[in-house]
């Protein structure tokens, strides 16, 4: 896989954008058209919002990439993301959602923050393991085994969207 | 890239000067690891339980914010039967 893309261990810490919720409701509406309303969703270096609708029904999360992400890697995570559903069912995954033409909801889109690449990930119910407190054995195992699928599904997987960095690490810096 | 969080200078010292031997041995057979795309932040932060009720079980991805190419886990030591891409030897074998 050729060389591009993020090095996270290069960059350090990344700062999330920080648009306001009345500006991703906005850019929901403008370049995905989903009239919904937003709702900030804790994040480290993407800024997350889920998108309801009129009756509270949630349509999607709304991600804003990192600045330092471009186009190729987001196309890279949305193609890994729809390969982890088809190979991991029933295990769900936050997909990219698609417009009416089948086309992924994916736009670089202005913001006050500067341009920002944007895309529509599916909402999953439920709860992130970490909410749960105390994690069982069992479940300690199975969050294991669940690691295992998603690396064996992406054994070969291809694009020129991320690069290969962890090897040489900080040797790099 | 955490290493400046460590609030006693010692132990800070310590960690760096670790990380750095540790990372000079990885250089030295970077060329020969075998390499594979993955998620790359499988935490109990980026793994859901679906299920409103009962106990919690994982059966939900999501993030793939972190989505990148790095060392298979077989091939770096010490191997860790919980992310490896094939399941290590069992002694009783």
């Amino acid at each position: 896989m050729p060389a591009g893309g993020l090095d996270f261990f290069a960059h350090g810490a990344l700062p999330a954008p920080r648009v306001s919720v009345a500006e991703a409701q906005r850019l929901a509406g403008e370049h995905f058209d989903l009239e919904a309303t937003a709702q900030a969703l804790g994040s480290q270096q993407d800024q997350n919002f889920l998108l309801r609708g009129g009756a509270g029904e949630p349509l999607g999360v709304l991600k804003l990439a990192n600045r330092a992400i471009g186009l190729a890697e987001i196309e890279a995570q949305i193609l890994a993301g729809k390969r982890l559903a088809q190979r991991l069912a029933p295990v769900c995954v936050a997909t990219t959602l698609t417009g009416p033409e089948g086309a992924p909801l994916l736009a670089t889109v202005a913001t006050s923050e500067g341009p920002l690449v944007a895309h529509v990930v599916r909402y999953l119910p439920g709860s992130t393991l970490a909410h749960h407190g105390y994690l069982s054995p069992r479940v300690v195992s199975a969050l294991g085994a669940l690691a295992a699928q998603v690396s064996d599904a992406l054994d070969d997987f291809t694009h020129p969207g991320p690069r290969a960095h962890a090897a040489v690490g900080p040797a790099s810096r | 890239m955490l290493v400046e969080h460590v609030p006693q200078p010692d132990l800070r010292e310590q960690l760096r000067r670790d990380s750095q031997v540790a990372w000079s041995r990885i250089a030295a057979v970077a060329g020969e690891l075998a390499l594979q795309p993955g998620h790359f932040d499988l935490t109990d932060e980026n793994l859901l339980s679906t299920c409103p009720h009962g106990v919690p079980f994982p059966d939900g991805v999501i993030d793939l914010g972190d989505l990148s190419v790095s060392g298979v886990c077989p091939s770096l030591p010490p191997p860790s039967p919980r992310c490896c891409t094939t399941p290590a030897p069992s002694p009783l074998l």
